[in-house]
């Protein structure tokens, strides 16, 4: 019974009688951030291991969440502060008023640009318009579907000229290597 | 990174097909907004560092990429990152376009404005160093 009392005191001090777990006072406040492994996330990662956050006063914790729908709901559950969220989805947020703010961009493309429409090395596929009747691998997302009908009009094609296949998965990257050398698709965009 | 690999050639980029292709930002919740801003003014002080340090120390910001993407070292160190405004703003324009491409292939429905989920008074002025 003592133990018990003596338990229960313990616990007591350490949550501040709330229940919940009590930081330290120095320590900064924590920031979590949803992440899913891209490049465009570079700030965030050069911040930690720099140290530019907690210089600031603020501490960041990555949280890896797919997709924009998921990551919206567990910033507004309070899973998570906030995070990276795609244009795409953006625009959707602000037409069904979801409670959120983009504070930042996280910049954009230039000439350098390696993210785009890749063929295998050997291919015979050496235009745009080369791609009429071929399989074309990419992740379904708003992003990839907009810049593959862009690239197809620019050349006079459409979506119905290709054979799209939808759901590859981003955040794996040293997979796209696997799935083009595979030859099951024609084209990737990555 | 498939081109990096031999696996690969680049037929057309992001960029070829439109020019200064915003990719993403960084939101908050709006209930975290109104309770800590400044815990995001001082997030964002640290991005903007973030910010200036890759256009200053490029090689050395790319060293970080395999340990929290999984891509490989050699094929990070040769990737191409983002071109990032150190302000944390890019130009409507750029914005405006790629909406008005969703609107006509059908990925949105009509010209939605994003000025009520875009707030840029969290990051610090620009020319504040």
């Amino acid at each position: 019974m003592k133990r018990l009392i003596v338990l229960s005191l313990a616990v007591l001090f350490l949550t501040g009688g709330t229940g919940l777990p009590v930081k330290a006072d120095d320590s900064p406040p924590i920031i979590r951030l949803s992440y899913v492994r891209e490049i465009d996330e570079l700030p965030f990662y050069v911040g930690l291991e720099k140290g530019f956050f907690e210089e600031e006063g603020v501490k960041v914790e990555l949280v890896r969440i797919g997709g924009a729908t998921n990551i919206m709901a567990a910033a507004l559950r309070g899973d998570i502060e906030g995070g990276n969220i795609p244009l795409a989805a953006l625009f959707h947020a602000s037409l069904r008023n979801i409670p959120l703010k983009l504070v930042s961009w996280l910049g954009t493309s230039h000439p350098g640009t390696k993210c785009g429409i890749h063929v295998s090395k050997d291919s015979d596929i050496q235009t745009i318009k080369d791609l009429k009747g071929k399989r074309i691998a990419l992740s379904g997302s708003i992003t990839s579907k907009t810049i593959l009908s862009e690239a197809l009009e620019l050349e006079g094609l459409t979506m119905k000229d290709v054979k799209p296949m939808l759901g590859i998965d981003l955040q794996e990257p040293m997979k796209h290597e696997a799935i083009l050398k595979s030859s099951q698709v024609h084209a990737i965009i990555t | 990174m498939l081109e990096e690999h031999g696996v690969s050639r680049l037929l057309s980029s992001f960029h070829d097909i439109i020019p200064n292709f915003v990719f993403s930002g960084v939101f908050f919740s709006n209930a975290f907004l109104d309770a800590h801003p400044e815990q995001v003014r001082a997030f964002l002080r640290g991005l903007v560092k973030s910010f200036v340090f890759i256009h200053e120390h490029g090689a050395e910001a790319m060293e970080f990429i395999p340990k929290y993407t999984g891509v490989e070292r050699d094929v990070a160190l040769v990737c191409s990152t983002r071109n990032f405004s150190v302000t944390g703003r890019e130009p409507d324009g750029f914005i405006d376009h790629q909406r008005d491409l969703m609107i006509k292939f059908g990925f949105l429905s009509k010209a939605v404005s994003l000025d009520p989920v875009i707030d840029y008074s969290y990051l610090p002025p620009i020319g504040e160093k």
